[in-house]
């Protein structure tokens, strides 16, 4: 017999709740999880750097420089990535991984559905509100 | 087939003007012998009054052809006296007098054996100079380098580009080796605080010249450029790159937005283009040899430094208890650090 794996819809709030580029960090069954509103969209992390564990959640969420000739830099507005506020380190917020590979450790990601204007993280487990 | 052995540094040394004045216009070797030119010493360093006779090796090919182990099969000639001329102010003289050397060694020493191949000398001053003299004698079946000692900027500047690309249009690697004035005189790469007092703190310091070149090269993306480029670094051993690389990676991890040029890490970088000559001479503790699994497997090679060193070959690498290891820095290494030997025959002697 299977177990379908089903994800949990946890309500994090309404969409006026969040400022764009600023984390809001909710206790989701006991994992610390992160919510930000940015210009593309939501995005939920987990608040835990991957590199020496720090609360990611309160670095910068921002564009970031793109591969470029040397010293023509080439900066790109759609490649979101939050940047670790101990080290700088860059993690991509849709995919969760190391933007330019300077880490094959990545970030943990959760889907985020927006619907009647509420926010809801989309987790592995539990039971749909 | 005879296993590669490749002495990837073993210096030349020109005893008179003599040699090299049929090698320049008269107007300049009268030049030379109005100014009292004196010949560099052929142990630049500061404190080495090293003297090498005819007939020692040092500035005689047949005693150099003579000396050579049985089992190396290639030589890469690099000109000793050339280096020193980062110290010199007179720009136009060091390339004639580098280029009447390259002269000089081809006509000299290349005949003397077929394992001799050899590293065109530019003095680093003026880089469209330093390129002109290196696509003169780039096409010549024995070139398989360029050969300066660092001036003042960084190896990472668009001073060296010219060199950078004429050496990588001919297949040659670049060797970066001192010049024994380093921190005395405006003119040579400097020395961080207040410059060598005594040989002693040149000789200590020297690394400090490798760790801003290989800083420079890899942030300041040379390698982006000028994808082909292997640079040797010759005569600062290897002990120093090690940790520096370690830490160029931490830091680029960090501060990868100012140099997205970076696709990968630093050290990545420098396995792919850069490799070291073992200082045999001092590089003998365990310690350092424990640093070398820092570095990959590709980036050691060896040299012999003839006429300089007093050790043979086996001294040089008596920290290497692994026999392919060993091979790998004889053999293989030198050959991807030098793409032009292997696209010769195997010299057989």
């Amino acid at each position: 017999m299977t177990v379908a794996r089903t994800l949990a819809r946890r309500h994090v709030g309404a969409v006026e709740d969040f400022v764009e580029g600023e984390f809001k960090v909710f206790d989701l069954g006991g994992r610390p999880v992160g919510v930000v509103k940015t210009d593309q969209g939501f995005f939920a992390i987990r608040n835990r750097c991957p590199h020496q564990g720090a609360d990611i959640c309160g670095g910068t969420v921002t564009g970031t420089m793109v591969a470029s000739e040397p010293f023509e830099y080439d900066y790109s507005e759609q490649t979101l990535v939050v940047a670790c506020p101990w080290h700088r380190w860059e993690f991509a917020l849709d995919t969760g991984e190391s933007f330019g590979r300077v880490t094959n450790k990545r970030l943990v990601t959760y889907a985020v559905e927006v619907e009647d204007g509420n926010v809801y993280v989309m987790m592995k487990g539990g039971r749909t509100p | 087939m005879t296993p590669p052995v490749v002495d990837c540094e073993h210096h030349v040394i020109v005893d008179s003007l003599e040699d090299l004045a049929p090698h320049m216009t008269a107007s300049w070797a009268k030049r030379l012998h109005m100014g009292e030119f004196a010949m560099p010493r052929s142990g630049p360093h500061p404190g080495t009054e090293l003297e090498f006779r005819p007939g020692q090796g040092g500035a005689d090919p047949e005693a150099a052809a003579a000396a050579l182990a049985p089992d190396v099969t290639h030589v890469v000639l690099v000109p000793s006296q050339p280096l020193v001329t980062s110290g010199w102010l007179g720009h136009a003289m060091a390339m004639v007098f580098a280029a009447a050397l390259n002269d000089h060694v081809v006509e000299r020493w290349l005949p003397a054996d077929p394992r001799f191949r050899f590293a065109i000398s530019v003095p680093a001053h003026d880089g469209e100079a330093a390129a002109t003299e290196i696509r003169r004698l780039g096409g010549h079946p024995a070139a398989v380098a360029v050969c300066f000692s660092p001036v003042a900027a960084s190896l990472g500047q668009r001073h060296y580009h010219p060199i950078y690309a004429a050496a990588a249009e001919h297949g040659l690697a670049v060797v970066v080796h001192p010049g024994g004035f380093e921190g005395n005189v405006v003119g040579p790469a400097v020395l961080g605080g207040v410059g060598p007092r005594t040989p002693e703190d040149t000789f200590c310091l020297l690394p400090q010249v490798a760790m801003s070149a290989l800083s420079g090269l890899v942030f300041d993306g040379v390698f982006q450029r000028f994808g082909d480029l292997r640079v040797v670094f010759a005569g600062f051993g290897f002990g120093w790159a090690p940790p520096l690389l370690w830490r160029m990676d931490a830091e680029w991890r960090g501060l990868r937005i100012e140099v997205p040029w970076l696709t990968q890490a630093p050290s990545a970088v420098a396995a792919e283009h850069v490799r070291f000559v073992v200082d045999g001479a001092v590089e003998r503790h365990p310690g350092t040899w424990a640093l070398a699994s820092m570095l990959d497997p590709g980036a050691l090679v060896w040299g012999s430094d003839r006429p300089f060193a007093t050790d043979g070959a086996e001294d040089a690498l008596s920290g290497v208890q692994d026999g392919e290891a060993r091979a790998r820095i004889t053999g293989a290494n030198p050959l991807d650090s030098f793409g032009r030997l292997g696209a010769q025959a195997p010299a057989v002697v």
